[in-house]
């Protein structure tokens, strides 16, 4: 809101800039620019909290002037409208009025009130729309002017737009309206959008005659919708899309009466109008003087506080138990609650008033939610393996790949770019799209991301938080020191399997699985729970549909967080047991599979197993042929007995089950 | 010598005749399946002695696989490599350490703030629906934000993308009673034009504390100390009145531009200041909405982007690069 200070001191008296701005500012009406204008006037900019429709007019921000600096304002002089207000039969749940004014006369407005309009930004139009503009930056409510020979009053009144209906509008631009769009029409069609800007075809041109003045008070949002559909943001749609006192619609008539009678000449007037005058609660608020220590710790007397909502228009008096009742003035739309006009109090008192109180510490609940925890161990993991981390899109930016067609893929209804419109499924498609970016490529490129991924399960879109992470391996050479193993399809697994166990889940293989794109079928696998969830896909994963030239080969993992747990957290805190290993080695036929007997060993031991891992498998010309010898590590807690003894009874139920032989032991 | 010890010493002399590893591992299996063997027959020996005899046993075992595993090393230091001679001057190939996103540095940051004032870091879903984003927040049906223009919808009205962070607090309020202290980081949408300063997908970083007798004056002690962490203990800031549908009465918070100190300058497009958190105490609608007394408790909140301070830390110019592919190549803050 452009405020011309030269305007402002047309109804309060005021202070040096150096204190009016600073203390508009604290009251919520921030400074947003100040311009120095020729004259040497000033014009200030003003951000306007959008519950405060009220403050979008000169004389609206004089009243808080007044509050603020305890000063006096000035009223505006108003004239009388007709008594008789004829009703229009059209039904419409908006409130419009229609000064009809005959013989109508007005050559020009007076030097100072046309230099405060400039001062403003408003070019001259027309002496009547001249005045209507004046009474609509002074008050805050936007009128129109018709000529009164282009339209029917007795059946004009604001309505939803006809399909396929047109409107040449004073701007010169003729828009086609849908019934989305709000106008205001008489009986022969529409003849302007309500609330924003005037057609063509009923403009004045001359500075005598007879006119019609619109004031309305519409629906916020269909003004807002109508002006953002047709591209239009004029200093009415701005007040008229939002909430509006009904008052100021027979004040701002009054206003524009006043000030035609004092610079021009008006006849006969009638007043009609169309829908009926909202209707607001009536009566006080009462609000208990105590609550506004309570909620801001600053002591206020409760005479202050009185005096404090009076200077801002509210009727307010202290009544029994330490209460006050205050009346809203008639132009606030904003002040509902007795948190209004504690609101109302604190900001006149000053927020910079109100003391620093050190908040107690409080400690933490038993139970925390940890899923920022379950994270950051995730990325800490991700980060000691040389992984950088990436926020990307949450839509897929590419056009890479199957998801267009898959079932199960989430879709926005409006995108905010027009091209991307679906939520990804996976995290690895954008950061493999991210590889050609890439401006070099070390021998190999680690990313990785913690976002959410978007599927649709039963025909409603979910979420899960997913951890992904891209290994791409470029095609120049490493280092001098060649001796360091090149990672593979393993090297990923144990990533994946590792970065589950720490989330306290143990996986198994499943290769009948369907793998989605981009893993590669062959080279990828699906890891699942034992209960049979799914909880995330590791291997190969085509790099070249995404651009990615610089990368020889690429691996990546995606696995979907679960939620944290009681056991992830026991996990966590489980004490170090002391432990013994042994190793056994088993010559097993090739219907054995490792996960099975990992498995198996696991049952034997239990709660006494600490880990149980593959370390050696051969297959050489010494076995017959099939047969393969896998070799485990097994670690275990040492109380369940010595090594000899445990190796014995794990290889005791491993050979009756698997038909296998128990090739050695050792320590 | 006995038994056991022979087989351990032509053990030793054997190995050393070896060249793959194969062939140890081999002759490793070989070996203990002699010693097994062994151990079959202490059942027929008097007690004393099959003690003695099976310590022995157990010695020669494990000494069979110290010898074993000494070989192999051998055999794998002898494999041929490239550089043979030792050259500790030679750069070792790089372990890196990955970096986290700087937006998330600064989330560590602010979270271990925070967490010593005993807040909780909370989540909360992405996929919202109209009444945790907006319904239980006090917004109303025709409040703007709710438009098509600028939330994005799965499925207008009623599942939409988050348009902020607040949404969490609906949760935790309808989840749990007071006492809480939260803070609630992750990502917010927003159908806006995209260009240098916005995007559709921002961070935002929301706070509640509801409680009996939580004030004002305890906001301001939070934000300030806040600030300061943050900041620097000399940073200047202001608080004033500003409008949020889900609090009364809302202050917005702006900081001194620490370009031109609070003179106006092109970055703080001449207001001296920059609005940096928007905060204030429960609106009594949200809390009677999650069925807490208003008259017996009272809260504060508080909101915050996080792009501009990352990019103001990292020197990024165009939001846009701040979640795109280049951002791995900004050091870390």
């Amino acid at each position: 809101m452009k405020v011309p200070l030269s305007w402002l001191a047309h109804y309060v008296s005021l202070p040096p800039e150096h204190e009016l701005l600073p203390r508009l500012t604290a009251i919520g009406h921030m400074l947003d620019g100040l311009v120095q204008l020729p004259g040497g006037q000033h014009v200030v900019s003003l951000e306007i909290r959008q519950n405060r429709p009220d403050c979008l007019s000169v004389f609206g921000m004089a009243r808080e002037v007044g509050a603020a600096f305890s000063s006096p304002v000035m009223e505006v002089p108003l004239a009388e409208l007709p008594s008789e207000i004829h009703q229009s039969d059209a039904d419409t749940p908006d409130y419009v009025c229609f000064l009809h004014i005959k013989g109508a006369r007005l050559e020009r407005l007076s030097h100072e009130m046309l230099t405060v309009l400039e001062q403003y930004g408003q070019a001259s139009v027309n002496p009547f729309v001249d005045l209507s503009n004046y009474v609509m930056i002074e008050l805050g409510q936007p009128l129109h002017v018709y000529a009164a020979s282009e339209i029917d009053v007795m059946s004009a009144h604001s309505r939803p737009a006809r399909r396929d209906e047109t409107l040449t509008l004073l701007n010169g631009e003729t828009v086609i309206l849908t019934e989305q769009d709000l106008v205001i029409a008489d009986r022969t069609g529409p003849l302007s959008l309500a609330g924003i800007l005037g057609s063509n075809a009923t403009k004045v041109v001359s500075t005598s005659g007879d006119i019609i003045v619109e004031a309305g008070n519409f629906r916020p949002a269909l003004v807002r919708r109508t002006a953002r559909r047709h591209g239009l943001t004029t200093e009415a749609s701005q007040r008229s899309s939002k909430l509006l006192a009904p008052g100021l619609v027979p004040v701002a008539l009054q206003r524009f009466l006043a000030l035609l009678a004092q610079y021009g000449a008006a006849g006969e007037t009638a007043l009609w109008q169309a829908g009926s005058v909202p209707e607001r609660s009536s009566g006080p608020i009462v609000l208990d003087h105590r609550d506004i220590e309570r909620l801001s710790g600053v002591h206020i007397a409760v005479e202050r506080a009185r005096d404090m909502l009076i200077s801002l228009g509210f009727k307010a008096e202290v009544v029994p138990g330490q209460k006050i009742a205050a009346l809203p003035p008639w132009w606030r739309t904003d002040v509902a609650h007795p948190a209004d006009l504690i609101e109302e109090v604190l900001r006149i008192h000053g927020y910079s008033h109100i003391p620093l109180e050190r908040l107690d510490s409080m400690p933490p609940p038993s139970t925390p939610d940890s899923v920022w925890e379950q994270e950051e161990m995730v990325r800490n993991i991700l980060c000691a393996w040389g992984y950088d981390e990436a926020i990307l899109d949450a839509f897929l930016v590419d056009r890479v790949g199957d998801f267009e067609k898959r079932p199960d893929v989430v879709r926005v209804e409006n995108s905010p770019t027009g091209d991307m419109d679906l939520l990804r499924p996976s995290l690895i498609p954008n950061l493999l799209s991210s590889a050609r970016f890439l401006p070099f490529l070390l021998p190999q490129r680690r990313l990785f991301e913690i976002g959410r991924t978007f599927h649709l399960v039963n025909g409603q879109p979910v979420e899960a938080r997913t951890a992904a992470w891209v290994l791409m391996i470029g095609s120049r050479p490493s280092s001098w020191h060649h001796r360091g193993v090149q990672p593979d399809f393993y090297t990923l697994k144990a990533e994946a399997e590792a970065v589950l166990e720490a989330l306290g889940i143990g996986v198994s293989v499943d290769t009948s699985s369907f793998i989605p794109f981009p893993f590669q079928v062959g080279k990828s696998c699906c890891l699942r729970e034992k209960s049979g969830e799914i909880m995330g896909y590791v291997g190969e994963v085509e790099h070249q549909a995404y651009g990615a030239t610089p990368v020889r080969m690429s691996f990546a993992v995606e696995i979907y967080l679960p939620p944290p747990t009681e056991r992830q957290e026991k996990r966590l805190r489980t004490p170090r047991r002391e432990a013994d290993s042994f190793d056994i080695s088993l010559l097993v036929d090739e219907q054995s599979k490792v996960p099975m007997i990992q498995e198996r060993i696991e049952q034997v031991l239990r709660q006494d197993l600490i880990t149980v891992r593959l370390i050696d498998v051969y297959g050489g010309k010494q076995l017959n042929a099939g047969a393969r010898s896998f070799t485990f590590r097994v670690v275990y807690d040492r109380r369940r007995g010595e090594p000899g003894m445990v190796w014995r009874e794990v290889g005791n139920v491993i050979t009756h089950q698997f038909n296998a032989e128990v090739r050695g032991a050792s320590r | 010598m006995n038994l056991p010890d022979e087989i351990l010493k032509t053990f030793a002399s054997e190995l050393q005749a070896l060249t793959s590893l194969d062939q140890v591992r081999e002759k490793r299996r070989e070996v203990q399946a002699r010693v097994r063997q062994q151990f079959g027959g202490l059942s027929a020996l008097e007690p004393a002695e099959k003690r003695r005899v099976g310590q022995q046993l157990n010695r020669i075992k494990a000494e069979i696989e110290r010898l074993a595993a000494v070989r192999q090393h051998e055999l794998e230091a002898a494999q041929p490599q490239a550089g043979e001679a030792f050259d500790p001057e030679l750069p070792a190939p790089p372990l890196r350490l990955g970096h986290v996103h700087p937006t998330i540095a600064i989330l560590r940051r602010m979270n271990a703030f925070f967490q010593s004032l005993g807040f909780e870091v909370v989540d909360g879903p992405e996929i919202e629906t109209d009444h945790f984003n907006y319904g239980a927040l006090n917004i109303p049906p025709d409040h703007p934000a709710r438009e098509m223009q600028d939330t994005i919808y799965l499925l207008e009205p009623d599942l939409l993308l988050r348009s902020h962070t607040s949404a969490v607090e609906t949760h935790v309020m309808e989840r749990r009673k007071p006492p809480l202290r939260i803070v609630a980081p992750g990502k917010a949408y927003r159908n806006e034009a995209i260009n240098v300063t916005n995007n559709y997908m921002f961070f935002q970083y929301e706070g509640l504390a509801i409680d009996r007798h939580v004030k004002m004056s305890h906001l301001h002690w939070v934000l300030t100390a806040f600030l300061n962490f943050m900041f620097g203990a000399d940073c200047k800031s202001r608080f004033r009145a500003k409008y949020y549908p889900q609090v009364e009465p809302g202050l917005g918070v702006d900081l001194a531009c620490e370009f031109c100190s609070g003179s106006g300058c092109s970055v703080c497009k001449q207001k001296g200041w920059i609005e940096i958190l928007g905060a204030g105490m429960v609106h009594p609608n949200v809390l009677t909405f999650m069925g807490i007394d208003w008259s017996q408790y009272s809260g504060f909140a508080f909101g915050m982007g996080l792009d501009r301070l990352v990019m103001s830390a990292t020197g990024i110019s165009d939001i846009r690069e701040l979640y795109g592919p280049r951002m791995s190549y900004i050091p870390e803050v």
